[in-house]
C-alpha cells in the first residue's frame, strides 16, 4: 500500500485542522482516529438519559478508545497522586471539543516568556508576534464570536453576567466579554446558540464549534478518514531515526501501514502513552513529564434578586484583573469567568432533594426551589499551573488495556505556586460576592474536573529539555511531529484550545513548506 | 399473577385519577380509592404542584411500589401525607423533582423533559433543549 504523504494520528481539533489545511495545499492524508464518529442527536440523548448529564454522559465508552471518567478516575488513569488528576478527555471524531465550553482566547505575550520576564516555567520557542497571525486564522476557522471585534457579535451578557458587572463596577474591577467558538449568528452553514445552557457536554445543535466540522470538510477535499482505528504502535529506523510503520487496531486489523510523515495530535496523554509503549522520543528524560492541568477555585452565592442562570451559553464574562502582572514571579495568575449555569453542586434535581431533605414539602417546597434556583450565582477561577518534572504520565506496562498497550500512570501533586493563588482567587470571589450582596456565600478549592491536558511533550530549542522543536518536529525524529495541548511549555493565563487550533495550523503552514 | 402485574391500571382509571385527583382529599366517595389515586393526592401535596401528569405518576407509582413494597400497603389505606415516614415523602418528591426512580442496579429515568425540577426554572427550558 502506498502511504499518504501525511498519516495524522487523532482526529480532534488539532489533527483535523492541520488535515484540512495540507488537503487544501493538495496533500495526500489519511487520518487515523481510535474512537467512533459521533452523531449529535444519539448523544443528546444520551445526556438526558443520565440523571446529571455528567462530562461523559452523551459520549458511549467504546472498546478500541478506552479513556478516563469523572465517576471513576482510575477507570483508565492508573493514579499515583498525590493529588487527583481530573484532566479528563474524550476519544471519537471532534475529539475533546465535542465537550470543551467553547472558550476561545489567545495566550498574552507574557505567557510565552515566563522564564525571562518572571523566572519561573521555561519560554516558548516562538513568540507571540509569530503565533498572531495563527490566532487570526483560528478565530475565522472556529466562529469566534467577540468580543468587540470579532467575527461574530459577542454573546448578549447573562442575567447572572449583568449583576456580576455592577459589582465589578462597584469594585473598580475590569471585565470582558469572553471570545467563544460558539455562533451569535449562522455561520458557514450551522445556526445561532439556541441558548440550550448545555455546551458542556453537548450542544444539541452545532452551534459551538466542535472539530468533527474540520474533519468533514477534511474529507470533502479528499482526505481518507479511518475512525475506530487506533494506531497502537511505532516503529522507526535506528539509524535514520525516521518513524517507518505504525501498526493499527480495529479498522487496520492489526496490520502495520508505512508511513512518510506522521502527525501525532493525539492529546497530552494517549500521544505520550503511544510514544513510550513503541520506545520512540526517549533520549531525553522529558517525555512524560511536567503535565498541567488546571486547578480551579470554585465559589457561589445567591444574588438578592432573581438573575436566572441556565439561560444562554454557559459563560461568556471574564474579570481578568489578575490575568497578568509581576505577581507571576511568585503565584499563578488566573482568569475569573462567570458560570452562567448555576451553582457546581446546586443542580435542580440537587436542589430539589436537597430542599426535601431539609423538611419542605409542597407550595412551600416548590416555591424555595424556584426562587434558589433563579438566584444561583457562582465563579470560577482557573489557576495556572506550572511544568514540574515530577508530575508527569507513565504508559504502565504492568497494567495494559484492552489492545495491549499500558495504561497511563498519572503523578500529579498541585504546586505551590498554583496554591498561593487560591487565597488570591478566593478573596476576589468573596469581594464581588459581597457587592452584589450575595447570601449563602460559600467556596471550594479543587483540581477541576476539566480537559487541560498540557506540558508532557514540550517543545522547545534544547534536544535535552525538550520533545519536538519550534516548527514541532521531534528533536530525534526527522518525520514525526507533535501537535496539541502536550507540546505547551508553561499552561498560560488562557484556555488552551485557541492556541492548539493556531499551533496547528502553523504546523500545517511549515509541512507545505510555506514558512 | 405477580403483585407487579396487579399493581398495572388501566387508561380509563389513570384518567380517572387525572381528572378527581386535585379533589381526593377528605372527599368522601362510596368507592375505595385506588393505589394510584392515593399515589397521586398525596403527589399533589408533597410536591406542591395541583396538576401532574398521570401517566408519569402510574410510572412512579409502580415503580416506588416494586422498589419498597411497603409503599403498597401503605396505598391500600387512606393515608395523609402528614402520616408518611420522611424518607418516603423525600422518595416520592425524588421521583416527580428528577424524573428518576430507584431500581436494584442504581436508578432509571422515566422522563427528562417532565422531571418538575425544569418546571421551577422560571424563564428556562430543561437544559439541551433550545429556548
Amino acid at each position: 500500500m502506498k502511504p499518504a504523504t501525511v498519516t495524522v494520528i487523532g482526529a480532534g481539533v488539532a489533527g483535523a485542522l492541520v488535515a484540512y489545511r495540507l488537503a487544501q495545499e493538495g496533500c495526500s492524508v489519511l487520518m487515523l482516529e481510535a474512537g467512533p464518529r459521533r452523531d449529535r442527536g444519539e448523544a443528546v440523548e444520551r445526556f438526558r438519559r443520565d440523571p446529571y448529564g455528567r462530562l461523559s454522559s452523551p459520549y458511549a465508552l467504546h472498546p478500541l478508545a478506552p479513556r478516563p471518567c469523572l465517576e471513576d478516575l482510575n477507570e483508565h488513569y492508573l493514579q499515583s497522586g498525590p493529588d487527583l488528576f481530573m484532566g479528563l478527555y474524550e476519544r471519537g471524531v471532534g475529539g475533546t471539543t465535542w465537550h470543551w465550553l467553547g472558550t476561545a482566547m489567545r495566550m498574552l505575550p507574557d505567557d510565552l516568556e515566563m522564564d525571562s520576564r518572571y523566572g519561573v516555567g521555561q519560554d516558548w520557542p516562538l513568540t507571540w508576534s509569530e503565533l498572531a497571525p495563527f490566532y487570526e486564522q483560528a478565530e475565522r476557522e472556529l466562529g469566534v464570536a467577540g468580543p468587540a471585534e470579532g467575527l461574530q457579535p459577542a454573546h448578549p451578557l447573562s442575567g447572572v453576567d449583568q449583576a456580576v458587572v455592577e459589582a465589578c463596577q462597584q469594585l473598580g474591577l475590569p471585565y470582558e466579554a469572553l471570545p467563544q467558538a460558539r455562533n451569535s449568528r449562522p455561520w458557514q452553514g450551522r445556526p445561532a446558540c439556541c441558548r440550550s445552557a448545555s455546551c458542556v457536554p453537548i450542544c444539541p445543535v452545532g452551534a459551538k464549534y466542535d472539530a468533527s466540522i474540520h474533519v468533514s470538510l477534511a474529507e470533502e477535499l479528499g482526505v481518507t478518514v479511518w475512525p475506530e482505528s487506533p494506531v497502537v504502535a511505532l516503529e522507526w529506523d535506528s539509524l535514520s531515526g525516521r518513524v517507518a510503520r505504525l501498526k493499527v487496531a480495529g479498522r487496520g486489523e492489526g496490520r502495520w501501514f508505512p508511513v512518510e510523515t506522521v502527525v501525532l495530535a493525539g492529546n497530552a496523554v494517549e500521544s505520550v502513552r503511544l510514544l513510550q509503549s513503541s520506545g520512540l522520543a526517549q533520549s531525553s528524560s522529558v517525555l512524560g513529564r511536567g503535565l498541567m492541568g488546571a486547578s480551579a477555585v470554585l465559589s457561589w452565592g445567591l444574588a438578592p434578586s432573581p438573575v436566572h442562570p441556565r439561560m444562554g451559553p454557559q459563560a461568556s464574562l471574564m474579570i481578568p484583573s489578575q490575568r497578568s502582572g509581576p505577581h507571576r514571579a511568585e503565584r499563578a495568575t488566573f482568569v475569573t469567568t462567570v458560570a452562567s449555569d448555576g451553582w457546581p453542586h446546586g443542580h435542580p434535581y440537587q436542589m430539589a432533594q436537597r430542599l426535601a431533605q431539609s423538611g419542605l414539602r409542597g407550595v412551600a417546597l416548590r416555591t424555595a426551589l424556584t426562587d434558589h434556583l433563579a438566584r444561583q450565582v457562582a465563579l470560577v477561577s482557573t489557576c495556572e499551573e506550572l511544568p514540574e518534572a515530577h508530575n508527569r504520565i507513565r504508559c504502565d506496562e504492568r497494567f495494559p488495556d484492552a489492545l495491549g498497550v499500558g495504561r497511563p500512570r498519572v503523578d500529579y501533586r498541585i504546586g505551590d505556586y498554583t496554591r498561593r493563588a487560591f487565597p488570591v482567587a478566593r478573596q476576589l470571589h468573596q469581594e464581588i460576592l459581597e457587592a452584589m450582596g450575595a447570601q449563602q456565600i460559600g467556596h471550594q478549592e479543587a483540581a477541576a474536573d476539566s480537559a487541560y491536558l498540557l506540558g508532557t511533550a514540550r517543545m522547545g530549542h534544547d534536544p535535552r529539555r525538550s520533545v519536538v522543536d519550534r516548527h514541532l518536529r521531534s528533536h530525534q525524529h526527522p518525520n514525526l511531529y507533535l501537535v496539541g495541548g502536550g507540546v505547551f511549555p508553561t499552561s498560560g493565563s488562557a484556555p488552551p484550545t485557541l492556541t492548539v487550533a493556531a499551533l496547528a495550523l502553523r504546523l500545517a503552514q511549515h509541512l507545505t513548506g510555506r514558512a | 399473577m405477580s403483585q407487579r402485574k396487579e399493581s398495572r391500571v388501566s387508561r380509563r382509571r389513570l384518567l380517572q385519577a387525572l381528572a378527581l385527583a386535585p379533589f381526593l382529599v377528605g372527599s368522601l366517595r362510596a368507592e375505595p380509592l385506588s393505589e394510584l389515586e392515593r399515589f397521586m393526592a398525596l403527589s399533589c401535596e408533597l410536591t406542591g404542584w395541583e396538576r401532574l401528569d398521570p401517566e408519569l405518576g402510574a410510572a412512579y407509582c409502580e415503580a416506588l411500589m416494586d422498589w419498597e413494597p411497603s409503599w403498597r400497603e401503605r396505598l391500600r389505606q387512606p393515608t395523609r401525607s402528614a402520616d408518611l415516614p420522611a424518607a418516603w415523602a423525600e422518595q416520592l418528591i425524588a421521583a416527580w423533582y428528577t424524573g428518576t426512580v430507584p431500581t436494584p442496579t442504581g436508578s432509571r429515568v422515566v422522563t427528562y423533559r417532565g422531571a418538575l425540577a425544569w418546571s421551577c426554572l422560571a424563564r428556562s427550558t430543561p437544559v439541551s433543549y433550545c429556548r
